[in-house]
């Protein structure tokens, strides 16, 4: 990218949000924000400490929060609700896929504590299957924001689109890598690097390690461009597999259950559009443990390290005359 | 039926219910009169469309026709006036009972109703936003509660003080564990703008409420959380205008009406009976008999 990236201190995704809402709230107050006793881990209380008037405590009790949010954005409110990732896209699941999805309401779901990023908490609170769950409803965007500026960006983008969207955010800080000046354009996957060889496809908290990655595979003489899928869904597929096929194979990296995540998702737009090697690299259908969280990346294979290391695979896979399964 | 909707002078299309000035005895008759005339059309509806839920679509509709001809603020030409008081079916399955209601105030065409569940047609099996005058969907159930109160709240919230919210759930609903979310959350927030009827008709869906998974006392229950409580005969119109101006008076708590009905009210074989839930229509020979019943009770109060 020929602009210019800000070198900052690593920011964690949700502190990336808040911020985000309160630069929204000192410009705008058609929303309010609902939470559901947990502004512990969504870091939100922070905005609620200075919009005290735009905030509804719907306390632990999540079915009936989203529900309210699909009454609420009728009457002119935009509701924000937030609470951890397993709370809202398995427990209140249902009530969001009809009453606001189906309905089609104007209501907004941001998230925290996706994957083994949340580390000691262990499986119970880690939400490894949201992408597959909410993937698959209907009128729904589903965002994952891979810093803070795109983290702004599509915060500012979420509050004027009219229609449901579900935003990820995360735990560990993570480095700047995009420029100042990107925009968020609906349903792209923005270029991260620039490479010919191989590409690297990141969501979320992983778009670094994928950067990490290819400037390991330089090392190497491999040529490796990142691509982050922000908008999970829906997606410019045809603008991806596009890009990815000026390389000769793609690895996804994700905190997720590699079923019904990137992966799938990845190997779906290129089964349809341009078959072409493909590596996932993700929890293998499994639920991981506690742990700390830089541990557990080591232990379950979400790594720079690991990325170069199916980078080059994949590759190999292209230089074959078989075209072997994704393992 | 076209002659009864001339005699329904003071049901206009500028968001005002009929005249405070029409004598409570006129008024109660005319409310007896439309819920037999809409109970009919609510059968035919479903009886064309194959399926539905007669039994619940009855036991709600006089709190229903209460509502919407002689309580609530609304322009059917103008169905997002954004000064509405708000009703909600939360009991979804009971909407040919809403489609009936709202076709006969002219949000959309009566000949909707022939399209009732039918592929490429407006009036779905449940409530769905593409339906004018639906506020949400609702047949999930719970779900219609919730949204009902998110619309209080946030009417609220966007300083709207005058629209109030009316919602009616049914008695087995309240078997959802959403539902008390609800409760509590409209308890704790004093939510005076939102008035709740339970349909308390005591069936549910395979069998009475009692032998599957008991709620009685529902009083008590909704008391213990903060709400303001009456409890009348849902199928006496005059005791539901009356709770309906209880309920506008009360200032510092939701209130819910547990409105003890019939499911299945005006039609003799299918009062109280668990099978007239749904789905299957009746047949021929029961639809005749149904509709001279209804018929009779519309004529009885002309």
């Amino acid at each position: 990218m020929s602009s210019t990236i800000t070198a900052v201190e690593p920011l964690s995704l949700r502190q990336s949000f808040t911020d985000a809402l309160i630069a929204c709230g000192k410009e705008r107050d058609d929303f309010v924000l609902l939470e559901a006793d947990a502004t512990g881990a969504t870091f939100t209380g922070q905005f609620t400490e200075r919009f005290s008037d735009r905030h509804v405590a719907c306390g632990i009790a999540e079915q009936n929060m989203i529900g309210m949010a699909a009454g609420m954005a009728t009457t002119g409110v935009t509701p924000v609700a937030t609470t951890m990732a397993v709370f809202v896209s398995l427990r209140a699941l249902e009530q969001f896929r009809t009453s606001v999805c189906y309905g089609n309401r104007n209501v907004k779901l941001v998230v925290s504590h996706l994957g083994i990023d949340i580390g000691e908490d262990g499986p119970t609170a880690a939400a490894i299957e949201d992408l597959g769950v909410l993937g698959a409803i209907p009128n729904l965007t589903v965002l994952s924001p891979s810093d803070d500026v795109e983290m702004h960006a599509m915060v500012r983008w979420m509050l004027e689109h009219d229609g449901p969207v579900y935003l990820r955010t995360g735990r560990s800080p993570v480095p700047r890598v995009l420029p100042d000046d990107y925009r968020y354009v609906a349903g792209h996957w923005p270029t991260v690097r620039e490479g010919s060889d191989v590409t690297l496809v990141g969501i979320g908290i992983t778009v670094h390690l994928c950067v990490r990655a290819s400037e390991l595979l330089s090392r190497e003489g491999i040529s490796a461009q990142v691509i982050a899928a922000s908008c999970f869904k829906p997606t410019d597929e045809v603008g991806f597999a596009e890009r990815a096929t000026t390389t000769k194979g793609v690895v996804t990296l994700e905190d997720h259950n590699r079923r019904g995540g990137l992966g799938s998702r990845v190997a779906e737009i290129l089964g349809w559009n341009a078959p072409m090697p493909l590596e996932s690299i993700g929890l293998e259908d499994r639920f991981a443990e506690s742990g700390a969280t830089g541990a557990l990346f080591e232990k379950y294979g979400i790594t720079p390290e690991n990325v170069a290391e199916r980078a080059r695979r994949v590759l190999a896979r292209q230089s074959s005359t078989h075209t072997s399964s994704t393992s | 039926m076209n002659a009864t909707t001339t005699a329904w002078p003071t049901l206009n299309r500028d968001g005002v219910p009929l005249p405070d000035s029409l004598p409570r005895e006129v008024l109660t008759r005319l409310l007896a009169r439309f819920s037999a005339k809409l109970r009919a059309r609510a059968l035919v509806m479903i009886k064309d469309g194959g399926s539905g839920h007669p039994g619940g679509s009855f036991s709600a509709m006089d709190i229903m026709v209460a509502l919407y001809f002689a309580t609530m603020r609304a322009r059917p030409t103008e169905p997002d006036w954004p000064e509405r008081d708000r009703f909600i079916l939360s009991k979804g399955h009971a909407c040919p009972a809403l489609y009936v209601i709202l076709a006969e105030l002219g949000y959309y065409d009566s000949s909707e109703l022939d399209g009732f569940r039918a592929i490429g047609r407006m009036l779905q099996g449940h409530p769905s936003t593409s339906t004018p005058g639906v506020e949400c969907v609702s047949g999930s159930l719970g779900q219609g509660f919730s949204a009902a109160l998110g619309m209080a709240v946030g009417l609220r919230l966007a300083g709207k003080n005058e629209p109030r919210v009316f919602c009616v759930t049914g008695d087995g609903e309240l078997q959802e564990g959403q539902c008390w979310e609800t409760i509590m959350a409209a308890g704790h927030r004093r939510q005076s703008n939102f008035t709740v009827f339970v349909d308390a008709n005591g069936l549910q869906g395979d069998t009475r409420i009692e032998d599957t998974l008991n709620l009685e006392p529902l009083p008590d229950k909704w008391r213990a959380f903060g709400w303001a409580v009456r409890e009348i005969d849902g199928h006496d119109l005059n005791a539901i205008l009356d709770a309906i101006e209880w309920a506008k008076g009360v200032d510092d708590a939701p209130q819910v009406v547990i409105a003890r009905t019939i499911k299945g009210k005006g039609v003799s074989y299918m009062e109280d009976v668990p099978k007239w839930h749904g789905t299957a229509p009746p047949n021929d020979e029961e639809m005749a008999i149904a509709l001279a019943e209804l018929g009779e009770q519309e004529r009885a109060n002309s």
